[in-house]
């Protein structure tokens, strides 16, 4: 009885003309683009083996090295330019403390019994001049007596 | 024990060196089991003659990465492997799907009256196999063509051992199956 595999080959004995004439252009065009049937040599040279053992086989772990650059240089980028949009109001800090200084001379007034600045930015507040004589301030108000 | 011949017999030494007659014999020594394992996967004579000079020439090329040279038939396999991939690929199909063959393209059918005994036990093998699904039918054919083991096989297909044992388990049980039904044993 035969094998399965005479059985699988016999099947296509039929092509080996075929084959045969393929094998024979294979070499005869090894032969023409090579010169001689010479294949590559047995002793690569030292940066080709280097190239190979560095690079080409683990060339799966150097793309992904190279992916997770890519996505760390993105996410930078990212937020190099969120960071470059213009800030909001309430996120300035200028603004900020703009406002808690108007607030903080808004009571000031009030306590004093001022009205309060209608500037955003008060005129600065000054001591009164203590050296001064009470008869100059009269004549100043109009209190003087007449 | 392997019933084909050794690769550690095969002139690869001589053809590493570039000898015309070195490479005469691998490729005479593999055409024809190269071209059944094509042919019987892709189904094309054409496709499956491109199959075979697409593996010399790249057999040829790429002779300096097989390491051993023991391996040199699952190596070449493998090319040729991949070549028929990648044809599977360009003409639409899912390479190693389990469907299975058309009932058309398959004489495994009985029509009603047939004679079975009458069906002779080669051409109940080979359909057989024909109609194995395509996953089942590369480890059969990789197994009864050359014999390779388990690990040769799941490196030409690029797939487990265990996979390889599952598809190859199932297959032998499903041709041993399609016998019994042709071919009733008296």
């Amino acid at each position: 009885m035969k094998s399965p595999r005479s059985l699988l080959l016999g099947r296509h004995q039929g092509a080996e003309a075929k084959l045969d004439l393929i094998r024979a252009r294979t070499l005869a065009s090894l032969k023409g683009s090579t010169g001689s049937i010479k294949a590559a040599p047995i002793s690569a040279p030292l940066w080709r083996v280097l190239w190979i053992e560095l690079f080409y086989r683990p060339r799966h772990a150097w793309a992904g090295i190279g992916a997770c650059g890519l996505l760390a240089l993105g996410i930078n980028g990212l937020a190099i330019f969120s960071s470059d949009l213009p800030p909001t109001a309430s996120s300035s800090p200028l603004v900020a403390v703009e406002e808690a200084v108007r607030q903080r001379s808004q009571l000031l007034a009030e306590l004093r019994g001022q009205t309060p600045p209608l500037s955003p930015h008060p005129a600065p507040i000054t001591a009164p001049d203590r050296n001064r004589r009470r008869s100059a301030i009269r004549a100043e108000s109009g209190l003087g007596i007449a | 024990m392997r019933c084909v011949k050794q690769d550690a017999e095969l002139p690869v030494p001589a053809a590493r060196r570039g000898d015309p007659d070195a490479w005469d014999v691998l490729f005479r020594r593999y055409q024809l089991p190269l071209y059944t394992y094509a042919v019987d996967l892709l189904r094309d004579e054409h496709l499956a003659l491109d199959v075979v000079q697409e593996t010399f020439l790249k057999a040829f090329r790429h002779l300096d990465s097989l390491r051993d040279d023991a391996r040199f038939g699952s190596w070449l396999f493998g090319i040729a492997h991949q070549n028929i991939v990648s044809h599977w690929r360009r003409l639409g199909r899912s390479p190693f799907s389990d469907d299975p063959v058309p009932e058309s393209e398959s004489s495994a059918d009985p029509e009603p009256g047939f004679d079975l005994i009458r069906v002779e036990e080669r051409e109940a093998v080979l359909a057989a196999v024909d109609a194995l699904p395509s996953a089942q039918r590369v480890v059969i054919l990789l197994h009864f063509l050359e014999d390779f083991p388990l690990a040769e096989i799941a490196a030409i297909t690029g797939t487990f051992v265990g996979t390889v044992k599952s598809r190859l388990h199932y297959g032998k049980a499903a041709l041993r199956q399609r016998l019994s039904t042709i071919v009733p044993r008296p």
